[in-house]
C-alpha cells in the first residue's frame, strides 16, 4: 500500500514509517499541514495517517479540505487528545477511524487495514448476506449458518460476528471490537472480549470443523475463510 | 506580617466603625440644626405677633386721638407693669424722643420694619444690663416715628443651648459610635484573624488545619465552611497525589524490574533464539501491563476533568444492560451468577464515564467473587433519584477501610497479587463526583454492595 503520513512529531513519524516499510508498504512522510494537504489532494495514496495537531494547517482542517475537494482516500486520525468529543469531531469531519496516542503499532496496522479494505473483504455478497468460506450471516433474519447448520446467536454475538466477517482476513483488535460493538472509547478491564470470542468460537466451530477465528498474539483476532 | 498596632489601623472593622460614626454624627448634627431653626422661627413669630398687636393698638389710638393720644398711651403703657416687657419710643421725624421708655432712637433702626438690637435696660430689680430687643419701626403719616419692641433674649439663650447641645451630643455620638461600631465589627475582625492564621498554618504544612464554625450559622460561618471544604479538598488531593505517586512508582517498578532481570539473564546465559523469543514475549506482556496502567491513569485524569457542560440525557438502565451483556460471558465462565433488575431510569450525564463506572464495578465484583457467587445489579428509580447498586458475595471491605479504597491505587491486598491497577474504584469515585451523585459502600452479608444515588433531573 502507498501511505501518506502527515505527522509533525519526528519520533512518532519515524516509528510509523519504519514499521510500514518493514511490512512492505510505501510511506510518504510530510511534517506540516499545508504540504500534507497538497500531497493528499494528489489522490495517489491508499490511505492517509493524519495527526490532529499540525503546524501550518490543523489536521481537522486538512481533512475538511480533502473531503471538500472530493478526495475519498481513507483517513486514520491520530490524536494526543482522547476525549469523546474529539473523536466524534474527527469522525464527523470525514475521518474513517480515530486512534489516540500512544498506540501500539499493531493497533495502527489493524485499523489501517480495516479502513483501506472496508469495502467488504468477504466479497460476492449482496447487501443482506455476508459469506466467508462456509459461514454465512443473514443480516435481515439475523441468523448464521455454517455448512448448512444453523447457529443461534445472541445480539452482541451477532454484532461481533458481523464485524469479524466484514473484516475477514484482517486483524481486528480488542479495542476495535469494543468501539464498534459497545461504542466504548475505553478498554474495559480483564479479558472480557476474549471470553466473548471464545463463546463465539464454540458456537461457529462444530466438532471436527476447523476454527475460523484465530488469535493474533499481541494484537487481536482474525476471521478467515477455510 | 504587620504588627498588631498597624493591623488595628488597617483593620476593616475600625474603618467600618469610623464610617458608621461619621454617618451618625452627620445625622445628629442635621437633626439638631433643623430643630434649632424651627424653634428660632417659632420664637420670632411669637414676638412679632406680640409686637404687631401692641403696634396695632397704638396706631388705632393715633387715628382716633392723634400724636398726643399716642404719646399719652406710650407713657401710660410704659409705666404699667406687664408680663411681657415692652419698649416704646415716639420720636420726631429727626429722631428726638417725645415719649417712651427708651432713652434714644437706636442708630441701627433706619427704616420701617423689624429690627433687632442690643440696648441697656434698667429694671427695678437689677442693675442695668445689655439686653437683646426685637422692635418694629413705624413712620406715622405726619413723619413722626414710632418704635414698639419686646425683649428677645431667648434667642441668645437658645443659640447657646443649641451650641452646647450640639457639641455634647456629637461628642457622645462619636465616642459611643466608635466604641459600639468597633465592638460590633469585632466578630468580623476575630474571624478574619482566625481565618488568616489558619490559612498561614495550612500553608506552612499543617494540612488538618480547620476554621472554627460557630452555632450562629451567619455569613462568617458559611464562609468558614466553604474555606474548610477547600482545605479538606486540598488535603485530600495532596494525600491522593502522594499515594498516587508512591503507588505508580511501585506498580511501574515491578514489571520494569522484571524486564530488566530477564534481559540481564538472557545476556548472561547467551540465550539462543528460542529463549530470546520467550524473553521478548514475556517482556511484551509486562510492557502491556505498564501501558495499561498508564492508560488507566490518563483515564482517571479525564474522568476527573469531565464537566457537566458535556452532559446529555441518557438511560442508566440501558448503559447497565450493555455493560452486563459485556461481562455476562466472563461471569459465566467463572461460574458466577450475574443477575440484573432494572427499571427505566433517565439521567443527565456522560455516557462514556457512566459506562466506565459500571464496567469497573462489574469488573471488581467478578474479580472478588468466590466460586458460584452471585452478583446482583439493580437500577431503581423514584421521583427524585436513581439508585444503582452492585452487590457481590466476595470478602467485602472492612468498614474502617471503605473511605480509603476510593482513593487512587489503594488495593486492600497489600501483596498486590490480584490483577489490576487499583485505579478502578478511583475512576468510579471520580464518575460519582462528576455526576454529583453519592456513593455508599455497604455490607452485603457476605460481600460488598456499592450503592450510588443520582439526583434525577426533571425532564425539561
Amino acid at each position: 500500500m502507498k501511505i501518506l503520513l502527515i505527522e509533525d512529531d519526528a519520533k512518532t513519524a519515524e516509528y510509523i514509517a519504519r514499521g510500514l516499510r518493514e511490512l512492505g508498504h510505501t510511506c510518504n512522510h510530510l511534517a506540516n499541514g499545508l504540504d500534507g494537504l497538497s500531497a493528499a489532494l494528489d489522490d495517489e495514496h491508499d490511505a492517509v495517517i493524519l495527526d490532529r495537531n499540525l503546524p501550518g494547517l490543523d489536521g481537522l482542517a486538512v481533512l475538511t479540505a480533502m473531503r471538500a475537494k472530493n478526495v475519498r482516500t481513507p483517513v486514520l486520525l491520530l490524536s494526543a487528545l482522547g476525549q469523546v468529543d474529539d473523536r466524534v469531531a474527527g469522525l464527523k469531519a470525514g475521518g474513517d477511524d480515530y486512534l489516540t496516542k500512544p498506540f501500539s503499532f499493531q493497533e495502527l496496522i489493524a485499523r489501517l487495514e480495516a479502513i483501506t479494505r472496508r469495502t467488504d473483504a468477504a466479497t460476492g455478497m449482496d447487501g443482506s448476506c455476508l459469506q466467508v468460506g462456509d459461514l454465512s450471516l443473514d443480516l435481515l433474519s439475523r441468523t448464521a449458518r455454517r455448512s448448512g447448520r444453523e447457529i443461534e446467536l445472541g445480539n452482541k454475538e451477532f454484532q461481533l460476528l458481523e464485524y469479524l466477517m466484514r473484516h475477514a482476513g484482517q486483524v481486528v483488535t480488542r479495542t476495535m471490537l469494543i468501539e464498534a460493538i459497545w461504542d466504548y472509547n475505553f478498554n474495559p478491564g480483564t479479558n472480557v472480549i476474549d471470553v466473548h470470542i471464545s463463546r463465539l468460537r464454540a458456537k461457529i466451530d462444530a466438532e471436527g470443523e476447523d476454527g475460523m477465528i484465530s488469535t493474533v498474539r499481541g494484537a487481536g483476532y482474525r476471521l478467515d475463510a477455510i | 506580617m504587620p504588627s498588631d498596632r498597624t493591623a488595628l489601623f488597617h483593620s476593616a472593622a475600625l474603618r467600618g466603625a469610623i464610617w458608621i460614626t461619621l454617618i451618625a454624627l452627620a445625622t445628629t448634627g442635621f437633626a439638631l440644626t433643623i430643630q434649632f431653626a424651627q424653634t428660632m422661627r417659632l420664637l420670632e413669630e411669637r414676638n412679632h405677633a406680640l409686637v404687631d398687636d401692641e403696634a396695632a393698638s397704638l396706631l388705632s389710638r393715633y387715628r382716633s386721638a392723634g400724636l398726643q393720644g399716642v404719646a399719652g398711651a406710650v407713657r401710660q403703657e410704659g409705666d404699667t407693669p406687664r408680663l411681657n416687657e415692652f419698649f416704646y419710643l415716639l420720636a420726631t421725624p429727626g429722631g428726638e424722643p417725645l415719649a417712651g421708655n427708651l432713652v434714644g432712637w437706636p442708630q441701627e433702626v433706619d427704616q420701617p420694619g423689624y429690627h433687632r438690637f442690643e440696648t441697656q435696660v434698667a429694671s427695678t430689680r437689677a442693675p442695668s444690663r445689655e439686653r437683646s430687643v426685637e422692635a418694629r419701626a413705624i413712620i406715622l403719616p405726619d413723619g413722626y416715628r414710632l418704635l414698639v419692641g419686646t425683649l428677645s433674649d431667648e434667642r441668645q439663650v437658645l443659640r447657646d443651648r443649641y451650641l452646647s447641645a450640639l457639641v455634647w451630643s456629637l461628642l457622645a455620638t462619636g465616642v459611643l459610635g466608635l466604641a459600639l461600631g468597633f465592638w460590633y465589627s469585632r466578630r468580623g475582625l476575630f474571624f478574619v484573624q482566625a481565618a488568616s492564621d489558619a490559612g498561614n498554618r495550612f500553608l506552612r504544612g499543617k494540612l488538618d488545619e480547620r476554621l472554627p464554625v460557630s452555632a450562629r450559622q451567619d455569613e462568617y460561618d458559611r464562609l468558614a465552611r466553604t474555606l474548610n471544604t477547600t482545605f479538606e479538598e486540598i488535603e485530600r488531593l495532596i494525600g491522593s497525589l502522594r499515594a498516587a505517586t508512591e503507588g505508580l512508582a511501585h506498580d511501574l517498578r515491578t514489571p520494569i524490574t522484571r524486564i530488566r532481570a530477564r534481559l540481564e539473564l538472557a545476556e548472561m546465559q547467551q540465550a539462543d533464539a528460542e529463549q530470546l523469543h520467550a524473553v521478548m514475549a514475556e517482556s511484551r506482556e509486562d510492557l502491556e501491563a505498564i501501558l495499561r496502567l498508564i492508560e488507566d491513569i490518563l483515564e482517571l485524569a479525564r474522568a476527573e476533568s469531565i464537566a457537566e457542560a458535556g452532559f446529555a440525557p441518557l438511560r442508566l438502565d440501558a448503559i447497565v444492560a450493555e455493560a452486563v451483556e459485556l461481562y455476562e460471558p466472563l461471569a459465566d465462565e467463572r461460574g458466577l451468577r450475574l443477575e440484573m433488575h432494572t427499571v427505566p431510569a433517565q439521567l443527565s450525564g456522560s455516557r462514556s464515564l457512566l459506562a466506565r463506572m459500571v464496567t469497573n464495578l462489574l469488573d471488581n465484583a467478578i474479580k472478588y467473587s468466590p466460586e458460584r457467587g452471585r452478583i446482583l445489579v439493580v437500577v431503581e428509580a423514584t421521583e427524585q433519584s436513581v439508585v444503582l447498586s452492585v452487590a457481590d458475595e466476595g470478602p467485602g471491605i472492612p468498614e474502617a477501610q471503605r473511605e480509603k479504597v476510593l482513593h487512587r491505587f489503594t488495593r486492600l491486598d497489600p501483596s498486590r497479587s490480584q490483577p489490576g491497577s487499583g485505579i478502578g474504584l478511583s475512576i468510579v469515585a471520580a464518575a460519582v463526583r462528576a455526576h454529583r451523585a453519592e456513593l455508599e459502600l455497604q455490607e452485603n452479608n457476605p460481600g460488598l454492595r456499592v450503592v450510588i444515588h443520582f439526583a434525577k433531573v426533571p425532564p425539561s
